[in-house]
């Protein structure tokens, strides 16, 4: 007899309204998003002993930065190994792990922070809870992308908008909970971390009940997938590759690098958005994190923007529309900079970020028009590995570089200057990359029966 | 990019209210989240 979580019981009876399922991603990906809020918890864990300031036995920025990391690194393994179990098991199941590591990761950091253990953090948050990041970021993708074949992007771009914004509620939520529980003698980070973990786990427990995966060879009335304008467009296949063949296909790797390269351009702007706004244009440091709050929207946005507008001009265009216009508006920044014209500094900065949300969120679909819908969440959860290389080299590359000039004497405000030119090659490289992807080769389509496997 | 309804989207038999209340219980967090950053970001921007 299946049991509640299989795979079995979640196949949508005839009628079932498919739009549903987007709201079931959602109330995933808007809790995991959440990871990216973890920077307001940083101050107030340093306070843990000392309350009002940090005392001497207090945990500094060094130690409790690896907490981040740990989730960031937990994510891309989970996502990279546990993609082919869920393509097997199903997304209820997958999401219902994705709750129990996600929300249980912060009850288990709760107790970290009351017995003051942070090895009891690193494993709470960052290894369980990443692993719930990782299986439930990739975990609605495939579901996703059955339920809507005739527009994948605006599906796959709503849950991943999702991830965006869900640092957007974790903030806010998470320093009106510490505000509620602090007292004179607490920072209220324990109770915030029980209380946010309880939440998490209900909310993502409603998207794993209420998920449902199309029946075998289910379309949406009104869309022929062999219709003669899909059969002419090579870009889009109708056959399947499986998640071990597909890792053997050049694609797989162009793929890789179009959102590493995507990525490491995207992630270097954001993560010196603020000094990058001061030194280079002259706003206050208030005026800088007011500039960041304004990236993470257009990140959020552009997620859902470039994701639907892939469904109209197709995949590889949309990329190619990401490395043309992102050569030139990181071409134009420094001159806008020079300039002074803030307003036109910020608009070129917000219109790089959408784009480097865009990248994650057209990519789910790119990989079902090459690779087919079959092994699509292992795939897109391999493919993820860029995002974690990207993350270590993107700050990694702008901060070195910047160093290197400003240590050669060159005004900070001008350093970045080099930086952003290397960011035009990074992206004219990535724009090859792309132009180099052609459908898969025959050899490589599975040959088995789909339904037993997908 | 204008979403219309689909012949795909209109042979359902979900009831309307459960399709609405699922996206109200995503949309409200999310634009509660939304609204907060836009109004902490302007105001900050603009100082």
């Amino acid at each position: 007899m299946a049991g509640f979580f299989d795979k079995s019981r979640i196949v949508a009876r005839p009628g079932f309204n498919r739009w549903m399922v987007p709201p079931a991603a959602l109330c995933i990906h808007l809790c995991i998003g959440q990871v990216y809020a973890f920077s307001v918890f940083k101050i107030p864990l340093t306070r843990i002993i000392g309350v009002n300031e940090s005392a001497a036995a207090d945990w500094d920025q060094a130690t409790l930065a690896w907490i981040f990391s740990l989730a960031i690194a937990a994510l891309g393994l989970a996502a990279a190994f546990g993609g082919q179990w869920l393509e097997r098991v199903g997304p209820r199941k997958a999401m219902a792990l994705a709750a129990a590591c996600f929300g249980g990761g912060f009850i288990v950091a709760a107790f970290g922070v009351w017995w003051h253990q942070i090895w009891l953090i690193y494993l709470g948050y960052g290894v369980i809870g990443g692993i719930g990041l990782g299986i439930g970021y990739i975990s609605p993708v495939s579901t996703l992308i059955k339920w809507f074949p005739d527009r994948p992007g605006l599906a796959t771009g709503m849950a991943i908008m999702g991830f965006g914004g869900g640092a957007m509620i974790g903030s806010p939520l998470a320093t009106n909970l510490m505000a509620f529980f602090a007292s004179p003698t607490s920072a209220g980070v324990g109770a915030t971390f029980i209380t946010m973990g309880v939440i998490y786990f209900i909310f993502m427990m409603i998207g794993a009940l209420i998920v449902r995966i199309p029946a075998a060879g289910w379309q949406p009335a009104g869309h022929d997938p062999d219709a003669a304008d899909r059969k002419q467009n090579k870009m889009i296949t109708r056959n399947h590759v499986h998640v071990n063949q597909a890792m053997k296909t050049p694609q797989f790797y162009l793929i890789w690098l179009v959102l590493f390269l995507n990525v490491t351009a995207g992630i270097a702007l954001l993560e010196q958005a603020s000094p990058m706004a001061q030194e280079m244009v002259g706003t206050s440091a208030a005026a800088a994190a007011g500039f960041v709050g304004v990236l993470s929207i257009f990140n959020m946005a552009g997620r859902f923007f470039w994701a639907s507008t892939s469904d109209t001009i197709g995949r590889k265009p949309t990329y190619a529309v990401f490395f043309i216009l992102g050569m030139l508006l990181y071409a134009v920044v420094p001159s806008v900079a020079a300039g002074g014209s803030i307003v036109l500094f910020v608009l070129a900065c917000c219109v790089i970020v959408s784009m480097y949300g865009g990248g994650f969120a057209t990519v789910p679909a790119y990989l079902k028009d090459i690779f087919g819908t079959m092994h699509v969440g292992a795939i897109h959860g391999r493919l993820l590995t860029a995002w974690a290389a990207a993350g270590v080299v993107g700050p990694v590359l702008l901060n070195e570089l910047r160093e290197g000039r400003i240590a050669a004497g060159v005004p900070p405000a001008d350093a970045y200057t080099t930086t952003l030119y290397i960011m035009v090659a990074l992206l004219g490289l990535g724009l090859i990359c792309n132009l180099l992807v052609r459908p898969v080769a025959d050899k490589h389509h599975y040959a088995g029966e789909i339904n037993e496997v997908a | 990019m204008t979403a219309q309804p689909r012949s795909a989207d209109r042979a359902t038999d979900t009831p309307n209210w459960q399709v609405g209340a699922l996206w109200a219980l995503v949309t409200i967090p999310a634009a509660w989240g939304f609204i907060e950053t836009v109004w902490k970001s302007v105001a900050l921007f603009t100082g």
